[in-house]
């Protein structure tokens, strides 16, 4: 089968879930109306609330929220053949992930901006609140330390990525004066600039590489272990429109445009799909998951159809630039869109290779060797990329490899520079991934300060600068120590299904939320579906880790996943009990929004003109 | 105790380690674990976490080989990939602990 059929059915599948399903939930259960005073302009402080346009904020919040993710997850799950990971990928992300992110996102900005943790304990309970702030914390710290070790090993002894990458953080830092200070709204012509620099900045990098200049930009990993939390430190501290919005924008520009070429390139060579349907490790033993496809291919994709990291996200950096209520839909709903695309091209790209070959690369050479499976294609393919290719599990190396694959064979001309692509898209990548820890960090540092201000009320204030600084450096330094002494090794395992978790619990605070304000109470089941199959998918996933765990006497991890899985019990038992209490009232009684905070009042809709800043 | 597989350091090539880490393993007792797990899912990133060591006895050592060395009796996961490995120490803010050393994240 042509591979175009799943890129265009994919297509249309999201288009119609854009225009009618996300405009249902946009006008009828969020009822979104921008007389609803925005956060960054209400509490428009200079630094973290700033009112931004709607494109720059979709490109930070897209960048933030596509991870490795979207582009490894599809790949691995590729194992048990292309359709159940593509028919997750479609319905996870049209019913569940982009449900979730637009009403977190909706939450958040009706809460001022906070985070998830306050939402929770102003509309459900102070349990979950209190909960909830412990488990997003922990969530985001290994997160950012797990992400970090992909840069490093994208990074370390790589000075073209470095170069490249680098380069990006003065680039937006001119593109931010320019487009916040210099000509403030100037948005196209400040993205036409930065985006000539960032081209050019990646076509530079191979002439760097093998110049002078390299020595400049080469780091062991150690050292690259230092300079992210510094970075991550740096994007935190200091002002949302100097570095980090910017910079996740222009980072969109490349990540868009690279998915939106493979796109092209894919009309173009119209690859078959050489993957079945499903394959014999449907039911488990294979050679890269070892467990069955429910519910590891849920867990796998992750945030190519759901992830529980971008409820912190949607609640951290994005809602306090939105400048419209109505962009919640674009923004929360069309992001998800996006990233939900880019895993179907990521599964593409492993699907067109020959099944052999796909799993020669992602398997060690023991345990190929038990499949008795014969290489194909992977001899030439290894010739053109200058690099074996065999046994590199993991899923960035075959990836790659099919990226490159369908941009080599665009024309014949092309079939020489295979490896440029590949080296290329392993830099783009380290990309997607760093944007990922920059906007995490930040959203880590309004967590902490949102925790310590329940002991010290300034902390609670986005634009104190002690604050600022203690909880910026406080962040870094936590997952740069995981990062730098290798101890995330110890507590990565549990990682993958405490993230999807994450997403189940954020579900059934947006169910408390739609029964608070929705004028039908059937509309809950907007939320409340995918949060049923998502609990249930995987809390079966963490008690078959536990028990693996105890199997294997791995008992930090065990303790830890048992620990995560009482507390958002609690969490759920407190929600179904508001939910149930919701149930009897006849009108919505509407979301806690009307008590003090510290910084900045809230207007409701219908506050006279001169109550507005 | 009877160990499943007593191998001496000639048959453990693949982990060894280092005098600083061996006299800090007999101030702890003389007996270190590998922990090693193959990810059940890909989550989010192409990384397979190495082997972690820890004091002590495995929590089920029908799962380990037992190795000899030096004085020390290091239990080494079975299912761990034949990869040169070396324990050693690390000092982190005078803090001394344990690491494996050797480890290409995938």
């Amino acid at each position: 089968m042509s591979s175009l059929y799943l890129m265009i059915g994919a297509l249309c599948c999201f288009a119609l879930a854009y225009r009618y399903y996300a405009a249902f939930i946009a006008a009828k259960v969020l009822m979104l109306d921008d007389r609803n005073i925005a956060p960054s302009i209400s509490c428009n402080d200079g630094q973290n609330f700033v009112p931004t346009n709607k494109w720059v904020v979709f490109g930070h919040h897209f960048a933030a929220i596509a991870g490795a993710g979207p582009l490894i997850g599809p790949v691995l799950a590729a194992q048990y053949g292309w359709g159940p990971g593509f028919f997750w990928i479609l319905l996870g992300s049209v019913f569940a992930g982009c449900v979730h992110d637009m009403i977190i996102l909706f939450a958040s900005y009706r809460h001022q901006g906070q985070s998830l943790s306050v939402i929770a304990e102003r509309d459900v309970g102070k349990i979950t609140g209190g909960v909830t702030a412990i488990v997003i914390l922990l969530i985001i710290i290994i997160a950012l330390a797990g992400l970090g070790v992909a840069v490093v090993n994208a990074l370390f002894n790589n000075p073209w990525g470095v170069f490249s990458i680098a380069m990006t953080i003065p680039i937006a830092m001119i593109v931010g004066v320019y487009m916040f200070k210099i000509r403030p709204g100037a948005i196209l012509s400040g993205s036409i600039a930065g985006f000539i620099m960032v081209i050019l900045a990646v076509l530079m990098g191979p002439y760097i590489a093998e110049s002078s200049l390299a020595s400049w930009f080469t780091f062991s990993k150690k050292e690259v272990s230092v300079l992210l939390p510094v970075y991550g430190f740096c994007a935190a501290a200091i002002p949302v429109w100097l570095l980090l919005a910017p910079r996740d924008y222009l980072s969109t520009f490349m990540k868009i445009g690279v998915i939106a070429a493979l796109g092209v390139g894919l009309l173009f060579v119209n690859p078959t799909i050489k993957m079945p349907f499903t394959t014999q490790f449907m039911s488990g033993g294979g050679p890269i998951i070892p467990g069955p496809w429910w519910p590891y291919v849920f867990i796998t994709i992750a945030c190519g159809a759901i992830s529980g990291f971008h409820a912190l996200i949607g609640s951290g950096t994005t809602p306090k630039m939105i400048e419209h209520e109505t962009e919640i839909t674009m923004i929360g709903y069309g992001a998800m869109l996006t990233e939900a695309f880019v895993a179907v091209m990521a599964l593409l790209s492993a699907i067109t290779l020959n099944p052999s070959d796909y799993f020669a690369i992602n398997t060690s050479a023991a345990v190929y060797a038990k499949l008795k499976m014969a290489v194909i294609d992977l001899p030439v393919l290894s010739q053109l990329v200058g690099l074996d290719v065999a046994h590199r599990p993991g899923g960035a190396i075959s990836l790659a490899v099919g990226m490159a694959h369908i941009f080599a064979n665009v024309g014949e001309g092309l079939r020489h520079t295979m490896k440029y692509w590949f080296q290329f898209i392993i830099m783009f990548e380290a990309l997607f991934i760093l944007t990922t820890i920059d906007a995490g960090t930040r959203v880590a540092r309004y967590i902490l300060q949102d925790i310590l201000g329940y002991a010290y009320k300034p902390f609670g204030r986005k634009d104190w600068i002690p604050g600022t600084v203690v909880c910026s450096a406080l962040v870094s330094s936590a997952w740069g120590y995981l990062l730098y002494t290798g101890d995330i090794s110890s507590i990565w395992p549990m990682f993958g299904v405490t993230n999807q978790t994450l997403s189940a619990l954020a579900l059934a605070i947006g169910t408390t939320i739609i029964l608070r304000i929705g004028t039908k109470k059937i509309y809950a089941l907007v939320t409340l579906i995918p949060c049923l199959f998502v609990t249930v998918t995987t809390f079966t996933a963490g008690i078959m880790n536990v028990q693996m765990y105890l199997a294997k006497g791995m008992l930090l991890n065990a303790w830890l996943s048992i620990g995560v899985i009482i507390l958002v019990v609690i969490i759920i038992e407190e929600n179904f009990r508001a939910w149930l209490r919701l149930l009897k009232t006849d009108k919505p009684i509407g979301m806690n929004v009307d008590r003090e905070v510290v910084y900045c009042p809230y207007i409701p809709a219908d506050a006279p003109p001169d109550a507005r800043p | 105790m009877i160990l499943p597989a007593t191998l001496k350091m000639r048959d453990c090539q693949m982990v060894t380690i280092s005098p600083e880490a061996q006299d800090h393993a007999m101030k702890n007792g003389g007996e270190l674990y590998l922990e090693y797990i193959v990810l059940q899912s890909g989550c989010c990133i192409p990384y397979q976490p190495g082997p972690v060591v820890r004091f002590g006895r495995p929590h089920n050592p029908a799962r380990f080989l037992a190795a000899a060395m030096e004085g020390i009796t290091v239990f080494v996961p079975r299912e761990l990939p034949n990869v040169p490995l070396q324990i050693t120490v690390n000092s982190f803010m005078g803090f001394k602990r344990l690491i494996v050393e050797g480890w290409r994240h995938a």
